[in-house]
């Protein structure tokens, strides 16, 4: 009874893997939905099939070391019952050995500029790619060399050392599956800020607050309604992924730029970095923004300027015509399908 | 809309409204069986775990040995309609999640402690052993389910609360304050108990074919206690709740909508109320009066769930959603979901029955 429950259970999990992963890939290569947007044809979009059997052999993966860890503690085995139980279990470890192949499948079908960010463009993300595949690569050895060739017995501490190995290969490798999508939720459809591309020329003509029925929670702390509307801004387009002056906080990144650097940089958001969504709000929405960044690398003093002539207004709304309404990859999707 | 729900609405719309009430439907039975059983077994708790020939000691074994199957089957059983729900109200139910926020996430790890006490409340020791520890994990397992049955409730409850959404945002709150949650949570949790007993007495039926009389008698009079017992307090509360409700919402209540499903409700107490009537004095539960009991319990479900959307639905401009449902509905999948309906109703009856032979070998 016990092994029909548990055929039953893994197969049941697996499949809460195979939608979930339908739908976390169909983010990145939404694929032929982008013309039809019917499910099927997101649903099995390019990175589909890699990344399904990626993720079907990390679970297969970390379930042979908690195994390992398990067995451990059964003492009622002999240690030479242990080991031979290790070795089986270890058994679930040797497809690791497609991970490889899989990977590059994978890098392959993504849009050239999310794999350019893995491959070197953005130092988080390589470094994040790196630890996943360093880690991946340290227990497929000990898997193949250790406990699949010479059967070797591993206690506890090893295997639970694997585990965590395992575990941190596994973050390293959803914060660039994560990362990758930038500036998009979806691909070519919703940004990260959850604004729409084809909204964006809109909000720049008639303001991405203007509507806002939410107060600020500290509208007080403000000594100008221009830093007011530079943190509604903030809040509306910026603070899904930033903080103002904590964790990618905006002092840190833009604190040190000249004001007309900030001006302009925030204009052509696009191309300051391509994996941010472009700037979509109007030129004095950007100017409350700059001076919010300027208040808060001031250390938030109780008076401050309003900024921002005519001519600099005019110079904000040239640049954000330059930069033009769409992210930097917003064209046709360069993928090998 | 004077027409019997889901007659009157568009197509699509008819479509997801009655997808939703169903699946929720089954996401309550199962709900109900937690919310109640986890009550029950932390009362249960207070006295120490009695010889197995008492009426009690067995209604708790049983709940024990399910409980955390039905804690998964709960949870499971709601993500369908969890699905249905964003299709149709939107705006509504994301402001209330996104208001309640952190509060409102909390019910994923105590959920998952809650999970685990209940695989505690298992364990023989624990039954037996010290009054403290037992207290703490019966209670605490009991706290864990009606913490999550508060939060849907305020959940619920803020999503159609537009007027206090900007307030509540700008003072930060993640607690949402109203008069009616209390009573709206005492019709949910005193509810809970029919159902219990129906679900349970049928497994008393099955598993207590073999004990002696005196203790199947006395098990069906205490499930059939149980269930009168919680279906008064259940009438009770939801007069009370009626009472307090904006007037909008009373008269959405009682309206067209949902007038007819009321009266099968209504029904479904009554023929509930018999059956344990009857269970009670000839002390013998039956199959024709489980037969009974079940069918008098999801009618009282169901009225209640469409009495519920149909307070929702008045409460809200759901019109100008119509479009949008319509749009969902030519995306394509529901074939495959009601493929999948179905293979996972067999797979689950698959696992009761395996679970079921394997506890009756056991007490074998
Ligand atoms: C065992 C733990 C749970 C308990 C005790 C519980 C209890 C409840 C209660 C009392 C309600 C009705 C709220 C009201 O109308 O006032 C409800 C509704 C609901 N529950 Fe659960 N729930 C549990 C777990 C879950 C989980 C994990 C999910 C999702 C995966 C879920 C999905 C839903 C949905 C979709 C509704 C309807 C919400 C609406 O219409 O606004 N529940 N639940």
């Amino acid at each position: 009874m016990r092994i029909s429950l548990l055929v039953l259970y893994s197969i049941a999990a697996w499949f809460s893997l195979f939608w979930i992963n339908g739908i976390l890939t169909w983010q990145l290569t939404p694929g032929g939905w982008t013309d039809d947007h019917r499910v099927w044809s997101g649903f099995f979009n390019a990175s589909f099939w890699p990344s399904l059997v990626f993720r079907t052999i990390v679970a297969l993966t970390i379930a042979s070391l908690v195994a390992c860890i398990v067995i451990n503690t059964m003492h009622e085995f002999s240690r030479e019952q242990m080991r031979r139980l290790q070795n089986r279990a270890a058994m679930l470890l040797s497809p690791m050995l497609f991970m490889p192949a899989l990977g590059i499948w994978f890098l392959w079908v993504i849009p050239s500029d999310s794999r350019s960010w893995v491959l070197g463009g953005s130092a988080a993300m390589t470094m994040f790619m790196s630890i996943a595949v360093g880690a991946s690569m340290l227990i497929g050895g000990y898997a193949v060399a250790g406990l699949i060739r010479q059967r070797l017995y591993i206690n506890g501490a090893t295997a639970t050392l694997l585990t965590a190995l395992a575990f941190g290969a596994t973050a390293g490798g959803e914060f660039v599956r994560e990362g990758v999508r930038k500036p998009f939720t979806i691909r070519e459809h919703l940004y990260s800020n959850s604004i729409k591309p084809e909204e964006v020329q809109y909000l720049r003509k008639h303001g991405s607050v203007a509507s806002d029925p939410y107060p600020l929670k500290d509208a007080e702390k403000y000594p100008t309604d221009q830093l007011r509307l530079g943190a509604a801004v903030f809040r509306f387009q910026c603070s899904t992924c930033h903080t103002i002056g904590g964790v990618n906080g905006l002092t840190h990144l833009a604190g040190t730029w000249t004001t007309d650097q900030k001006r302009m940089n925030i204009s052509k958001l696009q191309h300051t970095k391509a994996f941010m969504p472009p700037f979509a709000g109007t030129p004095a929405e950007l100017e409350a923004l700059v001076q919010l960044i300027e208040w808060n690398h001031a250390g938030a003093p109780a008076d401050w300027r309003v900024g921002a002539d005519s001519k600099s207004l005019d110079e904000i709304e040239t640049w954000l015509a330059e930069a033009g309404p769409n992210a930097h990859s917003d064209k046709p999707m360069e993928t090998h399908k | 809309m004077n027409t019997v729900f889901p007659i009157g609405f568009p197509a699509p719309t008819a479509l997801y409204l009655t997808l939703f009430v169903t699946t929720l439907l089954l996401h309550v039975v199962f709900m109900n069986y937690v919310l109640a059983g986890t009550a029950f077994l932390a009362l249960a708790g207070l006295v120490k775990r009695k010889p197995a020939d008492t009426g009690n000691a067995t209604i708790s074994s049983i709940l024990r040995d399910w409980m955390p199957f039905a804690v998964s089957a709960a949870i499971t059983m709601g993500v369908a309609p969890i699905l249905f729900v964003q299709i149709l109200y939107k705006e509504n139910f994301y402001t209330a999640n996104l208001l309640l926020f952190h509060r409102w996430m909390s019910i994923v790890p105590v959920l998952i402690v809650g999970f685990y006490l209940t695989y505690l409340l298992k364990s023989n020791k624990l039954a037996t052993g010290q009054f403290a520890l037992r207290i703490v994990v019966g209670f605490g397992a009991a706290a864990c389910f009606g913490f999550t049955a508060l939060s849907w409730t305020e959940n619920h409850l803020l999503s159609l609360d537009r007027a206090v959404w900007t307030d509540m945002y700008a003072k930060g709150d993640i607690f949402y304050r109203s008069r009616v949650i209390l009573p709206r949570l005492a019709m949910w949790f005193c509810g809970a108990f029919p159902t219990l007993a129906t679900l349970v007495a049928w497994q008393l039926f099955s598993t207590q074919k073999n004990a002696p009389e005196p203790q199947r008698q006395r098990s069906a009079r205490h499930i059939a206690l149980i269930a009168a017992i919680g279906l008064t307090a259940f009438v009770a509360s939801a007069i009370v709740y009626f009472w307090m409700m904006p007037p909008e919402s009373r008269h959405a209540a009682i309206g067209p909508m949902s007038k007819p499903y009321l009266f099968v409700a209504g029904c479904g107490v009554v023929i509930q109320l018999a059956a344990w009537h009857l269970v009670f004095h000839r002390r013998r539960l039956t199959c024709v009066l489980l037969q009974l009991a079940s069918f008098g319990a999801l009618g009282t479900i169901l009225g209640t769930l469409i009495a519920r959307e149909s307070i929702r639905i008045s409460a809200i401009d759901f019109e100008r959603l119509y479009s949008q449902h319509a749009d969902a509905a030519t995306k394509g999948g529901l074939l495959v979901f009601v493929a999948f309906a179905v293979v996972n109703a067999a797979a689950i009856a698959w696992c009761f029955r395996l679970v079921r032979r394997g506890r009756v070998r056991q007490l074998d």
